[in-house]
């Protein structure tokens, strides 16, 4: 017994995963293809749209694929894969979605770390690959189709033109922030560029993305069901709520004429705050391992005051 | 081998403590029955034994170990048959394929001497089972994983009869002097060959622990007719064919004993057995 590692093992993290993915097979297919009808429809709809409207004629050859490459970049690489994070994190309490199920769970002989990150990897990374495989999968689908439009340029796969021609939303907001505007010859143009400012923009989006991750994982180990939804409205109203606040203290100014960003992005304070409100998301995951950690068969208490404290005790 | 100490536990929004206070301790080699009324906590107690609940107050401690920590190393060497559990749609062969690793002492040959007792094999598929098939299935599987600490709750409850003496064999045939069972039933005359300790609770009290040994050697359990006075009887229950009596043993006489009649003599006359087992 004492033989056995009680802090870490790779092949005891290895098998709680291999566990978990067969075990909840059926669950992760129906996320699969709850993915892949959308994206199958979409690219559908949108060769249809361009016939109906004529478009095509305006494609050289291949363009159309980069054109629907683009169409798809900003919700899908960017957003979407957030979204489906977030969505995703309904399923980080799904092995204990009932007492039975966190029974078998809560019993498998591994370290809690192992497990919980576990449930990291399948509602993060498993997750985005899932996303792309199934717009593989559309693709491949739609190529079926392509025949019955008899129109050459549909030939070829969606999927590779993403990462081609795929803006970046850290470079765009990189190079948008960084750009000092100005007036040349009596039009408005980029005058100057500050790379710093840049780089505080961009390291701001990305803690907001690890923000919003870590918001929905604590979710996911706070609520059992529905968890994605129940931390979506608490989110939703805590801004609004915010907002109500600012507009009561008469603060609303901050908002206008892009005072708080214009501030923020040329403040040296700003550089410090971005990487102290990292300590959010950090605190965040911790506090997600914590109330995975302390789960218990029956849950009845899901007050968040004492949940906190059983995570500080 | 298990150590209970000081235990305090409610569920919230329920002022009222399932147990306070409580205390118990588990040797191994033996196989305990764990009897209480509806709502004594019988359950809550295994789930507190396992890790599964965690107390307010006290610890539960498997081989030194608190079991509220969940670490591998006592989690690999404890199960629970919980009475009602969801095996996964899959062949007992794969589930022993993604399970049976995380238990260093299992042994397939054992599993398939289990499976063969209920006239299952490996091929069996878990999602297609009935209850009480699945719960035998789930139990051959329990015993294979060879734990120090088995926890069972109603084990019997979905067993045909003929699968109620099956059960008693399994469990007989998979006992050995490193392992615990620690079976919590109302279905008394299921296990009560089986037991060798008897623990009845009733909220924080420990009204009897005691060895079915130590019991039969201070208790006399006999069937008397109606006519026959029952004036030095400790507890008398009337049955069809006259009394169910238990007399204090004081000639050292062989009984068999009746465990549901020491169950309700138990909970009627508390101070009196709390006497004889002090």
């Amino acid at each position: 017994m004492n033989a056995i590692n009680n802090t870490f093992s790779f092949s005891r993290f290895g098998m709680v995963l291999k566990r978990d993915l067969v075990e909840n097979r059926k669950r992760y297919i129906g996320v699969f293809f709850v993915m892949f009808i959308p994206f199958l429809a979409y690219q559908l709809q949108d060769m249809q749209d361009i016939i109906e409207l004529s478009l095509i004629r305006t494609y050289e050859q291949g363009d159309y694929m980069a054109s629907l490459a683009t169409d798809l970049i900003p919700c899908f690489y960017g957003i979407l894969s957030l979204a489906l994070m977030c969505a995703a994190s309904d399923m980080t309490s799904v092995p204990m979605g009932s007492k039975q199920h966190a029974t078998n769970y809560m019993m498998m002989p591994a370290t809690n770390l192992e497990k919980f990150l576990s449930r990291v990897l399948i509602n993060t990374v498993m997750v985005i690959v899932m996303a792309y495989v199934a717009l593989l999968c559309a693709d491949l689908v739609r190529m079926l189709f392509v025949p019955f439009y008899e129109i050459k340029e549909f030939y070829g796969l969606t999927l590779p033109k993403v990462f081609v021609s795929g803006s970046d939303p850290f470079v765009e907001i990189y190079q948008g922030a960084g750009r000092d505007w100005g007036t040349v010859e009596g039009t408005r143009a980029v005058v100057d560029f500050n790379p710093a400012r840049g780089i505080i923009a961009a390291s701001w989006l990305g803690v907001l993305v690890l923000l919003i991750h870590s918001i929905f994982m604590l979710g996911g180990c706070i609520w059992r069901k529905a968890a994605s939804i129940k931390t979506l409205a608490l989110s939703v109203g805590f801004i609004f709520f915010g907002l109500w606040l600012v507009e009561q203290c008469n603060l609303s100014w901050i908002f206008h004429d892009d005072y708080l960003l214009k501030w923020y992005l040329n403040s040296s304070l700003a550089r410090v705050l971005t990487y102290l409100l990292l300590i959010v998301p950090i605190f965040n995951w911790w506090l997600s391992f914590r109330i995975f950690s302390l789960k218990q068969v029956v849950d009845r208490d899901l007050s968040l005051k004492k949940l906190l404290k059983k995570a500080h005790s | 081998m298990l150590k209970i100490n000081d235990l305090a536990f409610s569920y919230s929004g329920n002022n009222c403590k399932v147990f306070n206070d409580f205390s118990l301790e588990f040797e191994k080699g033996a196989v305990y029955g764990l009897l209480g009324k509806n709502g004594t906590g019988k359950s809550t107690l295994l789930y507190l034994i396992t890790g599964l609940l965690h107390p307010q107050q006290g610890t539960v401690l498997f081989k030194g170990e608190e079991v509220r920590r969940r670490l591998p190393s006592t989690l690999s060497d404890m199960y629970i048959v919980p009475e009602e559990f969801e095996l996964p749609s899959m062949t007992m062969k794969q589930y022993v394929k993604l399970n049976a690793p995380f238990y260093p002492n299992f042994s397939e040959e054992q599993l398939k001497q289990n499976l063969a007792l209920f006239d299952f094999d490996e091929n069996i598929r878990l999602g297609d089972l009935s209850m009480g098939q699945k719960k035998k299935a789930y139990m051959c599987f329990a015993l294979a994983a060879n734990t120090s600490l088995l926890v069972m709750d109603e084990p019997t409850n979905g067993l045909d009869i003929p699968s109620k003496s099956e059960f008693r064999r399994l469990i007989a045939s998979n006992m050995s002097d490193e392992k615990t069972i620690i079976i919590s039933t109302h279905q008394v005359r299921d296990i009560d060959s089986l037991l060798d300790h008897i623990v009845i609770i009733d909220q924080s009290s420990v009204l009897l622990n005691a060895s079915s040994a130590d019991i039969c050697r201070r208790l006399l359990f006999t069937n008397q007719p109606l006519s026959e006075p029952t004036d030095g009887a400790f507890y008398v229950q009337p049955s069809v064919s006259g009394n169910s009596a238990i007399l204090l043993n004081e000639y050292d006489e062989e009984s068999r004993m009746n465990l549901e009649l020491l169950f309700n003599g138990v909970l009627a006359e508390r101070e009196k057995f709390a006497q004889v087992f002090k």
